[in-house]
């Protein structure tokens, strides 16, 4: 009794490891792309914003800009484009802003850099020490950035700090560190990859282990069917 | 076994703790410029170093050309030759990563083509990975007309984004310029 009943929990737990092997195989290999997408190659890329899958619009009094995942587009009516050249990937860009003749714009890795809106040439700007750049806004006198270490105004060529982000420490951030593996903690994102190496390994040999055994308990059946004949 | 699993899951968290607690800044120097010139152009026989500095009206010119400002109007370069002919050119660029500059030579072939990038100094602590082949070679054979933009033109390296920024903005940098002097 107590043989048949292992027997069937052995048999329940190695057919549907088997069956969620395969959905478990294509998390591992997504995760492991989606935690490290700057080492994946897109498609060839079409000239077409429509088609860069485009996710951010920023509207100013003359013209518009469209960030897509590869590019950064200007227009005047949002028919013709004008793409721009970048020394960064436009999937970082968080924020455009126009202030004192240029145009300002934020990258969550925490950059900053000007554009003149004539030359459209880049300056980096250097902001105070952050691993993050979470929004960049202004009015007519004001350039105002928040960031993971607090809220800056930029003043005469300089840095003010306004308040400090005091935020402590918690499982959300923990959580987020370990997919995103932004600055202090890249070493999560890493032990992130290594583990889903290792799952990949298991379920392969998970795979092969099911299949072996299967074909000797098969074997082992018929061996007992003969034996009963 | 299980124990020594452990251990090794214990020291490489380790290490990676002390990688954080050195601080992020870090020298260390992969080659001379003597060594990089050789790497890039093993051929090489002879080599004339320049130093120039670009008057106001060139900088603007370059910088229109190449779409960002040049902040040092300071460069170095080598004319390479073998004993017959001069095969090419290598200019040193101090690009800004995230805090420091990355110091590196590009080689640029006599017909303009991109010969291969060297990483010379790195100077801090993540990101070093730009010194991969798999992301520097894709430079081989690029010209200024290429946008060698990363993501679209150029592959990144994940936890070393910046750094590939700047390597790739340094190379076009280093292809305008050496366009426009010669």
């Amino acid at each position: 009794m107590r043989f048949i009943k292992t027997k069937y929990f052995t048999l329940i737990h190695s057919w549907l490891g088997v069956i969620s092997a395969i959905f478990i195989l294509s998390l591992v290999l997504t995760g492991i792309i989606l935690n490290n997408p700057d080492n994946f190659k897109s498609n060839e890329i079409i000239d077409d914003p429509y088609q860069q899958y485009p996710k951010m619009t920023f509207v100013f009094q003359d013209n518009y800009f469209i960030v897509t995942r590869f590019s950064l587009f200007l227009s005047s009516d949002l028919k013709r484009f004008k793409e721009i050249s970048i020394p960064f990937s436009s999937k970082y860009i968080i924020d455009i802003v126009f202030f004192k003749q240029a145009y300002w714009i934020g990258l969550s890795n925490g950059l900053l850099f000007k554009m003149d809106p004539n030359t459209y040439s880049f300056e980096r700007i250097l902001i105070p020490d952050s691993y993050e750049l979470y929004s960049v806004s202004s009015n007519q006198n004001q350039l105002f950035i928040t960031t993971n270490q607090g809220g800056y105004e930029y003043k005469d060529n300089a840095w003010f700090q306004h308040f400090i982000n005091r935020s402590p420490w918690d499982f959300w951030e923990f959580i987020r560190s370990l997919h995103t593996g932004y600055l202090p903690h890249v070493f999560f994102k890493k032990i992130n990859t290594i583990v889903s190496v290792f799952l990949l390994v298991i379920i392969l040999t998970g795979i092969v282990i099911f299949f072996k055994k299967y074909r000797f308990m098969i074997d082992k059946n018929k061996l007992f069917k003969d034996n009963e004949t | 076994m299980r124990i020594r699993f452990l251990v090794i899951i214990f020291l490489f968290l380790l290490s990676q703790q002390s990688y954080s607690d050195e601080g992020i800044y870090y020298s260390k120097v992969y080659y001379s410029a003597n060594e990089a010139i050789h790497k890039i152009f093993p051929n090489t026989d002879s080599f004339l170093k320049k130093e120039i500095t670009l008057d106001a009206k060139t900088k603007q010119e370059i910088e229109k050309k190449l779409g960002f400002f040049i902040t040092n109007s300071k460069l170095v370069f080598y004319k390479v030759s073998t004993k017959d002919n001069l095969i090419g050119y290598c200019l040193v660029l101090d690009e800004k990563g995230k805090y420091k500059p990355i110091t590196f030579m590009t080689g640029i072939t006599s017909d303009l083509k991109v010969k291969q990038v060297v990483v010379m100094v790195y100077r801090e602590k993540i990101g070093s990975e730009i010194r991969k082949k798999r992301f520097l070679k894709q430079f081989i054979n690029k010209t200024k007309s290429d946008g060698l933009v990363v993501d679209k033109d150029i592959m990144g390296i994940s936890g070393a984004t910046i750094s590939t920024w700047s390597i790739a903005s340094g190379v076009k940098r280093a292809l305008v310029i050496i366009g426009y002097l010669i």
